[in-house]
């Protein structure tokens, strides 16, 4: 992110431990963007996104000590986080896979180039890539992240072999890859 | 094991963004801390997806950061308790727990001799209605002689009682006005503006605690009307309990009119007031905080 960052990972883990709010602040100025990009993009709706965000923000507070450094970074631990507790937000709304199929619609038509809609901040003019994916190889990895369908509901809200949605999955992810490097 | 085939097969690029089942989740787990290259592999992913995510970021309303500093500055206290997301409290307990259901621990052929009484009770019941209803249909057609006469004496009942009303309401409101003025001003009551709890505005109400009289004063300002079906409801904090504090009235004739709640027995340290269903069998999940207030 665009910011100059003053602390390692290592000093965030350490000062939310100490309980250290100074640290917290710290932390939300710099990671809060993120994740709560990915609640609008779980839950869309702004206010319920804005509650997501400030529970995700307190489940780091209170469980910093179960954060394991060897399972990956603090910010990959925190998206994890955000991303479980909108999904849940998501699912005890009672969306059903009617709901998912609305939306799979709604981003169709997103993605068409015409339509394209600029939803997000750019920090590091990644959006671009993200839009060189292919329409299908976009949706699925929103379903898969965003929406949280487990491979069998996504199998059939986009009525295709359960065996294709792994290919497709991977070729997706294989292929935002190339697009990253490329722009980084 | 093939690791190089392990690698090339998917599992990660799933299990990084979250598609896994939790069984294969851990076996993912396992592995990648059993093998470097994995563990490699499984890193420059979590970096596409960070750089993947962060593409989306957006900035929070600006709002968001104090309401989270105060909750966690606040989160050994109860009112930072009642503060927080129900499910992340630690030693509240949850507004309007549901009871404890006797069904559930009941042994079972209590439960059948009870399903009896009950069905019993039941036919017992409809017998009742169905001679009740036969009786009405009996006794309607020598009623209706005196339906005229009974309509009068009533529309004349309630002019009079209306006329009654008038006059007492007069007096009545203003003798209210002018004890509720007394009341906020009076040093034994200790009045404190509500806070908006997430996206609702702050002030919407003033609260008062009277120290001797240990009865709490409500005033509403900008709760809005709730609808037919829901209520707001009064709470207050004390050493980790919730206490009933009762339910005020809110429309828009009674907005800035103190109102005279229940006596609670404890120091209140704060309040909640929540926007819950009538019905007694809504679950505390549809309890919405709507505001909240410290006591110093």
């Amino acid at each position: 992110m665009g910011a100059t960052f003053t602390y390692t990972e290592a000093e965030l883990v350490q000062g939310l431990k100490a309980r250290d709010e100074k640290i917290f602040s710290y932390l939300y100025d710099h990671y809060s963007p993120a994740l709560y990009g990915v609640a609008l993009k779980v839950i869309t709706d702004e206010t319920t996104a804005g509650d997501v965000l400030q529970e995700v923000f307190v489940k780091i507070w209170r469980s910093i000590d179960k954060y394991d450094a060897s399972k990956g970074r603090l910010f990959t631990w925190m998206l994890n986080i955000a991303r479980n507790t909108a999904i849940d937000s998501l699912r005890s709304k009672a969306y059903k896979l009617e709901q998912k199929i609305t939306d799979v619609n709604n981003h169709a038509l997103m993605y068409e180039p015409q339509m394209a809609v600029h939803l997000q901040v750019d920090h590091l003019g990644l959006s671009k890539a993200v839009e060189l994916l292919q329409k299908e190889q976009r949706i699925i990895i929103d379903l898969a992240y965003f929406k949280g369908c487990t491979q069998e509901e996504i199998a059939k809200v986009l009525d295709i072999p359960l065996g294709t949605v792994k290919t497709r999955m991977r070729n997706a992810i294989m292929q935002l890859r190339g697009l990253l490097k490329q722009q980084l | 094991m093939d690791i190089n085939r392990y690698i090339s097969s998917g599992v990660l690029e799933s299990y990084v963004y979250g598609l896994l089942p939790d069984e294969e989740h851990s076996e993912v787990e396992a592995i990648v801390l059993q093998y470097p290259e994995v563990r490699q592999v499984v890193n420059n992913l979590q970096h596409q997806l960070e750089d993947f995510v962060t593409s989306y970021a957006v900035t929070p309303p600006p709002s968001l950061k104090k309401q989270l500093l105060d909750m966690i500055h606040n989160e050994s206290t109860p009112e930072g308790e009642a503060l927080l997301p129900e499910e992340l409290r630690l030693n509240l307990p949850p507004v309007m727990a549901p009871a404890p259901s006797t069904l559930a621990t009941m042994p079972i052929s209590k439960k059948k001799n009870k399903d009896q009484i009950w069905k019993m009770m039941a036919a017992a019941i409809l017998l009742i209605l169905a001679i009740s209803v036969g009786l009405n249909l009996f006794f309607f057609k020598d009623s209706s002689d005196y339906k005229g006469k009974y309509q009068r004496l009533i529309a004349a009942q309630q002019k009079i009682d209306a006329d009654k009303s008038q006059q007492s309401n007069q007096t009545a409101s203003f003798r209210e006005n002018e004890s509720d003025e007394t009341l906020l001003h009076d040093p034994a009551v200790i009045w404190v503006k509500t806070s908006g709890y997430g996206r609702h505005e702050s002030g919407a109400a003033s609260l008062g605690w009277d120290k001797n009289s240990r009865e709490i004063y409500f005033i509403n300002w900008q709760l809005p009307t709730p609808p037919d079906n829901k209520q707001f409801h009064i709470w207050s904090v004390t050493d980790h309990q919730l206490q009933d504090a009762g339910m005020p009235e809110i429309s828009k004739f009674n907005t800035g009119k103190l109102q005279h709640m229940k006596r609670v027995i404890e120091n209140p340290k704060g309040f909640v007031i929540t926007l819950e269903p009538k019905s007694d069998a809504a679950s505390p999940n549809d309890a919405e905080i709507f505001q909240t207030a410290k006591f110093k």
